[in-house]
């Protein structure tokens, strides 16, 4: 009886001090994305000025003024990869986004630096972006569920895919 | 003749101890209820008197808020434009340009751009300080970026020994070893002038005064125990409501 409450006792005391299964942090350097969204080789980085309808749709998208003038982006002729920055509360979450025939091949959250919200690293939910093209208004052809208590880091998400694909439009328009 | 007190006179003098107590808890209470009075009418009509839009900036106010200014940890300058990390927030020619950073590793004027180097990351703004472009080199350089500058036309940065040197649009970098042409970015103090600037972009507007109203009137402006005040004044006005009931009701009994 004795040894299964210290058991116990050690088992909650495990439980109490034990890490959270996952946290804010660099998860995934730039270059490892890269190569995982081109394993043969990965393009020359390529620099895109973001200004007149692109900023303005961008912005649009945003909600807000997107700060940076330009940004930058690997590109093969057919599969584009953008790595973007988003602030979710208040500080931004880096965030890996591949386009290939206007739709989203994949997304991955390199960064992520609040002390909440961090979830929306799970595939569970970043595979939700998997195919997903822009609709009319420049939103996602489909629905994106949430997470509880992640709110504003699912909405920067989301924005980051959408501006990623008006991107590749406007690169793959204009190559 | 009988000289204990009787209970006629015991009672009065208790109702006379309690109409004066009624009486200095009033007149001691008096500032709060005022000031509680006012500030909440003040409140109410926040938005009317645009208080959410109006800021004061005292120091002395500022600093009960913990908006202390921290030193300066490192300052460049190069052509007329001063870098400055202040906390970990980055600064340009006085003003804030909304980047957070660890370290500065210098500042140096590549054509029409400047190059400030943070601790894995270069950023690239125009003269009146708008981000061009943030470039994060986590993951190419072995250690933190030690010193920023230029080599002819082209940025140049070094980390753990190594030297780089950018293409012509500052896109991306590339080892170099030939740096004996090279301008590195050297710290030097700001003047007592920029460091006013400094210290007033800092703090940027001060607080609302809806916020300093707000904290006055709960009591947060003095700390964890304003409140605990609040408190007991609010509970102090209860007992003297109650005090005012029971004496309005023994006169009206008397009458």
């Amino acid at each position: 009886m004795l040894n299964r409450m210290a058991l116990s006792v050690l088992f909650i005391t495990g439980l109490a001090f034990a890490g959270p299964a996952g946290e804010a942090g660099r998860y995934v350097e730039t270059d490892e994305y890269l190569s995982s969204v081109f394993p043969a080789e990965v393009p020359a980085v390529k620099i895109l000025w973001v200004a007149g309808d692109l900023r303005e749709g961008v912005e649009r998208t945003l909600g807000h003024r997107f700060a940076a003038l330009r940004v930058r982006y690997w590109f093969d002729g057919a599969r584009s990869a953008w790595v973007l920055d988003e602030i979710g509360k208040e500080l931004p979450i880096t965030i890996g986004v591949s386009v290939s025939g206007g739709a989203i091949q994949n997304v991955r959250v390199l960064e992520f630096r609040e002390s909440r919200g961090w979830e929306v690293r799970y595939p569970f939910f970043t595979d939700q972006f998997v195919d997903a093209r822009l609709g009319p208004n420049e939103r996602l052809d489909r629905r994106i569920d949430g997470i509880t208590g992640a709110t504003m880091s699912v909405d920067a998400v989301t924005r980051i895919a959408r501006i990623a694909l008006l991107m590749h439009e406007h690169v793959a328009n204009s190559d | 003749m009988n000289t204990s007190p009787t209970p006629t006179n015991g009672n009065n003098r208790a109702r006379r101890w309690f109409r004066r107590g009624h009486r200095w808890a009033g007149l001691s209470l008096v500032v709060f209820i005022l000031f509680l009075s006012i500030s909440g009418i003040a409140l109410n009509h926040s938005g009317g008197f645009e208080l959410d839009r109006r800021y004061v900036n005292w120091s002395w106010l500022l600093d009960a808020y913990g908006l202390q200014v921290p030193n300066f940890s490192a300052s460049f300058e190069d052509s007329g434009h001063r870098a400055t990390l202040l906390g970990e927030r980055l600064f340009l020619d006085g003003r804030d340009i909304g980047q957070m950073e660890s370290v500065l590793a210098g500042i140096a004027t590549v054509g029409s751009l400047l190059v400030i180097g943070g601790e894995q990351t270069i950023y690239l703004l125009t003269a009146d300080g708008e981000l061009v472009e943030a470039i994060d080199f986590g993951s190419e350089l072995d250690g933190p970026i030690e010193k920023v500058g230029r080599i002819g036309d082209r940025a140049a940065v070094q980390s753990s020994g190594r030297s780089y040197r950018s293409d012509p649009g500052i896109a991306v970098f590339e080892a170099w070893d030939d740096v004996s042409a090279a301008y590195w970015s050297i710290a030097t103090p700001p003047d007592a002038a920029e460091v006013a600037a400094l210290e007033t972009a800092w703090r940027g507007r001060g607080v609302t005064v809806e916020r300093l109203l707000l904290d006055l009137h709960s009591g947060r402006i003095i700390g964890r125990t304003g409140p605990l005040l609040m408190d007991f004044v609010a509970a102090f006005l209860i007992v003297l409501s109650l005090s005012g009931l029971i004496l309005s009701k023994v006169r009206n009994r008397r009458k």
